[in-house]
């Protein structure tokens, strides 16, 4: 994200919640 | 001297010289993201330590930002209140400094700048090093402003999977992508369609620096990150 703002692509947002939500939801889809 | 030529916000970006001469400044607060083990071993003089797991919800333990009350205690426990220029660096490669610039950028405190190679370059410039514990500023107040343009929640992700204008942006180590290191989730790998760049691919390894402005996006443009497009990284 920091680096995006640096760089002015200003649309540009973060999955905060990360893996450690997405991954232990029922119904997010996931590949590996 | 920071590079910062091409990027469209160098005022992101401060070098050490500016912290070596600003540092003691009534309204600004340099931060080190360190944990304690490291900042004992030496800091920026007048620095402040970043409490454990900073970057986590403090009720279920899981990276996720603090909420606001908690994150404006925080803030307050480390001096840095509405007025505050907060400077923000760390031993390695700027990731948790980078992360503490969002978290402050989510509550609305865009006052805030990384140095530009951490704790490296600090140490390449022979600057002074300071093992005393600095005494906050005391009575000050953070006031927590939402910023929710700079979030996406998992509803959004999931319908910007299937959408031509987006790119998702994977910017974990190659183990957590490819499911190899699940890291105590029930599921493993990554969504899909996203694209994997770990972030420290855009870092000088060397000075811990970021990488000028025109490398670093032709190493986004080669994996399909361009301005063009709503970028979601997680």
């Amino acid at each position: 994200m920091f680096v995006l703002r640096l760089l002015g692509y200003e649309n540009a947002k973060n999955y905060d919640a990360s893996m450690g939500e997405w991954a232990n939801m029922e119904d997010t889809p996931l590949e590996v | 001297m920071t590079q910062g030529g091409g990027f469209a916000h160098p005022e992101l970006l401060v070098d050490a010289a500016w912290v070596d001469d600003h540092a003691a400044d009534a309204n600004v607060v340099v931060v080190d993201c360190d944990v304690e083990a490291g900042f004992s071993r030496g800091h920026i003089p007048g620095a402040v330590l970043v409490p454990d797991n900073f970057e986590k919800d403090l009720d279920t333990g899981r990276v996720h930002i603090m909420n606001p009350d908690q994150f404006a205690a925080m803030c307050q426990n480390l001096g840095i209140g509405d007025d505050t220029l907060v400077i923000t660096y760390d031993n390695g490669q700027s990731l948790t400094a980078a992360r503490l610039w969002w978290g402050l950028n989510y509550y609305g405190h865009t006052n805030t700048k990384v140095l530009d190679g951490g704790w490296r370059r600090w140490i390449a410039d022979g600057r002074k090093v300071s093992f005393d514990r600095a005494q906050p500023a005391t009575g000050v107040k953070f006031t927590p402003k939402q910023d929710e343009s700079v979030i996406v929640k998992a509803d959004e992700l999931k319908a910007a999977c299937n959408m031509d204008d987006a790119v998702i942006w994977d910017v974990r180590s190659d183990g957590e992508w490819d499911g190899s290191a699940g890291r105590g989730n029930k599921r493993v790998g990554h969504v899909p369609g996203a694209v994997h760049l770990e972030w420290f691919n855009l870092m000088d390894r060397e000075t811990h620096q970021f990488k000028p402005a025109e490398e670093i996006r032709r190493i986004l443009n080669e994996n399909g990150i361009t301005p063009d497009k709503k970028i979601f990284s997680y």
